[in-house]
């Protein structure tokens, strides 16, 4: 007996206690985005990995928009939706709208991950991007962008708040048909993704009853342009008693919310999805049981949970590591460590991103992008090979041109060549490169095809 | 060249020895199946209507289509104004249409549903029933298949062999420029990059030397649609590129609303895809090798809902088309009367693959056990 516990101090307590080993600080900062990681590179033997953990959880909490959010042509949009105009005009109107302003919410949320330090925050709302996933075809500009806001404030805060803020948002109600569900044409689109997708998962914990009854709670809802939220129309709202999830009466959204978020499969739902976020294995039955109840009781705080899971020995278990692979964005990102891209000009990088098959505000279909191995087929491969090679060297010829970042390729090229960056980028050092062309000694390391492994 | 080089030495390595005997591969004439995905579930009442059904009016008051507009096939069905060619093929017995198609238990999720059709398993993470299919009858093909658009859930297993490719000749040109790893590892993720750098070299070169890519037919910058894919299709299959199966798709049948004008496009950019598909594989003595076969994930509700579109439902209709197809028809009337507001499952689709692994694929080893139809 004695012996036996020994053997777990041996084996257990310096997990929590010792300070991390430049494999564990990798490990950790790669599939969280690199945030931080000029800071980490230096001082990652100064903490434990609950230490760590806690520290970049932290450099994730909420940060604004660094930079300057899209002014929309309000006039413009009032006249799309009013009555007064011809449709044929509001038409036009629309059309134009979207033209210009699609373009200019994509250019910048590019720019945004570009120039911010929270990519553990752009992580995370690319994450829930992918959750809540919409197409701006359907949708006003605006509310997208609003949206993203949303996926911005609550990304590691409280699932609660961000599914009854994303649900006030038009966003969804537009792309999924909800606004012109009412109570006498009935339309079950939102109804059935809601359950299926944004909360409990696809199978037996709902019937075709419970999507036919939430529909009916979720509709007579429209948009407001002017607080860029739902309203509720009570002469197109069913308000026929219904039951759902147990409970019978007049159910409107909020009380539809509420039920959804009482049921056990979401906090299960949402808790598995965050974990194979992370996590290249899945959790044991009793594992996500554990987080399913951790994050029900923390109130659906996304924080706890995704920490519980960064804590986890799944997570830093040897053969976990290294093996999931780069999301385009990841790419993007994870390029940072070794040379910073400029975002005053973004170079096309929209376009590579979607041949890449991660084009941002678009992503396939309702159910986002599935990622994992999905990223990876005969045709991406190649485009991601283009996206970092090509765009790679636009940004070498682009800072050679700009004085104002005289230093911005040399300091690239170090690192590129310093062991320590290699190994945070590639999970091993390279041979020197000898190349004397500047974006050729820093696509060795950005090219190595390790570089798609986080 | 570099590429061949590397192709010597990747003979050496095991991983791509999969070179065992097929009895598809030694016929002296190739045969072809070409799949057409429906994204979203088609709405099979719209697409081939029970024109003498008055239910069929009272559950479409927004969406039916006029009875002198349905183009008729018999006494009792038609298809939709938009769907001419396939009229064509009709009268000319190269065209079954296969009725109330889907399976037990039906699933109105478009992934899950999806997943079922093509992984013939209820399993969640269950190989695709092609990949199954090849890897039971031992294939030595070039690659089993190439999917142009769309899932490719169909040929996916532990070692799968099928490439994706939007643009043949852009997919040639760009993937010279591949580095190709210097190291190999054991991890899964490590392996699945690495086995498709390998076979994208592997390919690409045979094309390289094989094919005149020069003579395919430009495709407009940005999106492929699908009489593009069905081009690119049917110049392979022209120039004898050891691939027997062709994976094509086109969007947008997920119709919720504004079903009349969508749905409309959408059959007819099948029609027409398809009217220069079966004019190349005519004129290039093809058609009697090749069996297309159209699906979707479900049908839609009976009653359409108050946004001019049909919710998810359940059976649907599905196409075979080809020379060596039995036209006719398949099943019965859609019944709109009973089953909640659904069109039951009166054939499972599996009868519809058992008869493609029988009578096309003629394999020895059977994995689909339903007793095959008799369009073939």
């Amino acid at each position: 007996m004695k012996i036996f516990i020994s053997y777990i101090f041996i084996f257990f307590i310096p997990t929590f206690t010792h300070a991390l080993v430049i494999e564990d600080a990798r490990h950790l900062w790669s599939r969280t985005g690199f945030s931080n990681s000029e800071f980490i590179l230096n001082d990652y033997s100064n903490y434990s990995r609950n230490e760590a953990v806690a520290l970049m959880l932290d450099s994730g909490s909420y940060t604004e928009p660094v930079t300057t959010l899209l002014a929309f042509d309000d006039d413009l949009y009032f006249q799309a939706k009013n009555k007064n105009i011809p449709f044929k005009d509001r038409r036009e109107i629309k059309r134009s709208l979207k033209k210009s302003d699609r373009k200019k919410m994509i250019e910048w949320w590019h720019r945004e991950i570009l120039s911010s330090d929270n990519a553990l925050q752009e992580k995370m709302v690319v994450f829930w991007h992918s959750h809540f996933a919409a197409q701006p075809g359907k949708v006003l500009i605006p509310y997208m962008v609003e949206q993203n806001q949303i996926f911005r404030k609550n990304a590691l805060g409280s699932f609660k708040d961000l599914l009854y803020e994303v649900m006030h948002n038009p966003t969804i109600h537009q792309f999924l048909d909800n606004t012109k569900n009412t109570a006498k044409k009935p339309n079950e689109n939102l109804a059935r993704e809601l359950l299926e997708l944004y909360t409990m998962g696809e199978g037996d914990h709902y019937s075709e009853d419970d999507i036919k009854n939430l529909a009916k709670a979720l509709s007579g809802i429209s948009d407001d342009y002017n607080t860029k939220k739902t309203k509720v129309n009570y002469k197109r709202k069913d308000n026929s008693f219904i039951t759902l999830f147990g409970y019978t009466g007049t159910i409107g959204m909020d009380k539809a919310i509420e039920l959804i978020l009482d049921h056990p499969n979401t906090s299960k739902f949402i808790a598995l999805k965050l974990w194979r976020e992370f996590v290249s294995s899945d959790p044991s039955s009793d594992k996500l049981n554990q987080l399913s109840r951790l994050f029900h009781k923390s109130n659906y705080d996304i924080k706890v949970l995704v920490s519980e899971i960064l804590n986890s020995t799944e997570f830093w278990n040897e053969k976990n590591r290294n093996n999931m692979i780069k999301s385009p964005f990841d790419l993007i990102v994870s390029s940072k460590i070794i040379i910073d891209f400029p975002s005053s000009d973004l170079l096309n990088l929209p376009a590579k991103m979607q041949k890449s098959g991660q084009k941002l505000f678009e992503p396939p279909d309702v159910n986002g992008w599935l990622g994992g191995r999905r990223w990876i087929n005969s045709d991406l491969i190649i485009a991601r090979q283009i996206l970092l090679g090509q765009y790679l060297k636009k940004v070498v010829k682009f800072y050679k041109k700009v004085e104002s970042n005289p230093n911005a390729l040399e300091k690239a090229v170090d690192r590129a060549e310093s062991e320590k960056y290699q190994y945070f980028s590639i999970g091993s050092s390279i041979k020197n490169n000898l190349n004397k062309r500047l974006d050729k000694r820093i696509k060795a390391v950005l090219l190595d095809h390790r570089f798609n492994f986080k | 060249m570099q590429r061949r080089g590397f192709l010597k030495l990747l003979s050496a390595i095991p991983l791509l020895g999969t070179a065992k005997a097929f009895s598809l591969g030694h016929n002296p004439k190739r045969k072809y199946l070409v799949l057409i995905e429906l994204k979203g579930g088609n709405d099979g009442l719209n697409t081939v209507i029970p024109y003498n059904d008055n239910l069929y009016y009272e559950n479409r008051p927004t969406l039916q289509i006029p009875l002198n507009q349905v183009l008729k096939i018999n006494s009792e069905l038609g298809l939709n104004p938009a769907l001419d060619h396939l009229q064509k093929l009709y009268k000319d017995n190269d065209l079954s249409i296969i009725q109330n198609v889907g399976y037990n238990n039906p699933n109105k999720s478009h992934f899950t549903s999806l997943d079922i059709w093509e992984t013939a398993s209820e399993i969640k993470g269950a190989n695709g029933w092609l990949y199954e299919l090849f890897k039971h009858n031992q294939s030595d093909h070039l690659i089993d298949a190439m999917v142009f658009s769309g899932s490719t859930r169909l040929f996916e297993g532990e070692n799968p062999n099928f490439l994706k490719v939007k643009n043949i000749r852009q997919f040639v040109k760009q993937s010279s420029k591949l580095k190709t790893p210097d190291y190999l590892s054991s991890d899964p993720a490590q392996v699945h990059l690495l086995n498709s750098i390998n076979k994208i070299h592997k390919v690409a070169s045979r094309l390289e030397d094989e094919v005149d890519l020069s003579e395919m037919q430009s495709i407009k910058k940005g999106k492929i649609n699908l009489s593009d894919q069905l081009m690119q299709t049917s110049f392979l299959m022209k120039n004898n590129v050891d691939i027997p199966i062709f994976k094509v798709a086109i969007k947008g049948f997920d119709t919720h609303s504004n079903q009349k004008n969508d749905h409309k496009s959408k059959l007819t950019e099948l029609n027409d895809a398809l009217v220069k598909f079966t004019q190349e594989l005519k004129s290039n003595n093809l058609w009697d090798d090749t069996l297309i076969m159209t699906y979707s994930e479900f049908g839609r509700r009976i009653l359409e809902n108050g946004s001019h579109g049909t919710d998810h439902g359940e059976a649907s209709c599905m196409f075979c088309m080809g020379g060596k197809v039995k036209g006719g028809i398949y099943g019965k009337l859609p019944d709109l009367l009973n089953n909640n507001g659904n069109v039951a499952s009166k054939i499972d689709f599996k009868e519809v693959y058992a008869t493609l692994q029988n009578e096309w694929f003629k394999v020895d080893k059977k994995i689909i056990k339903n007793t095959p139809l008799n369009f073939l």
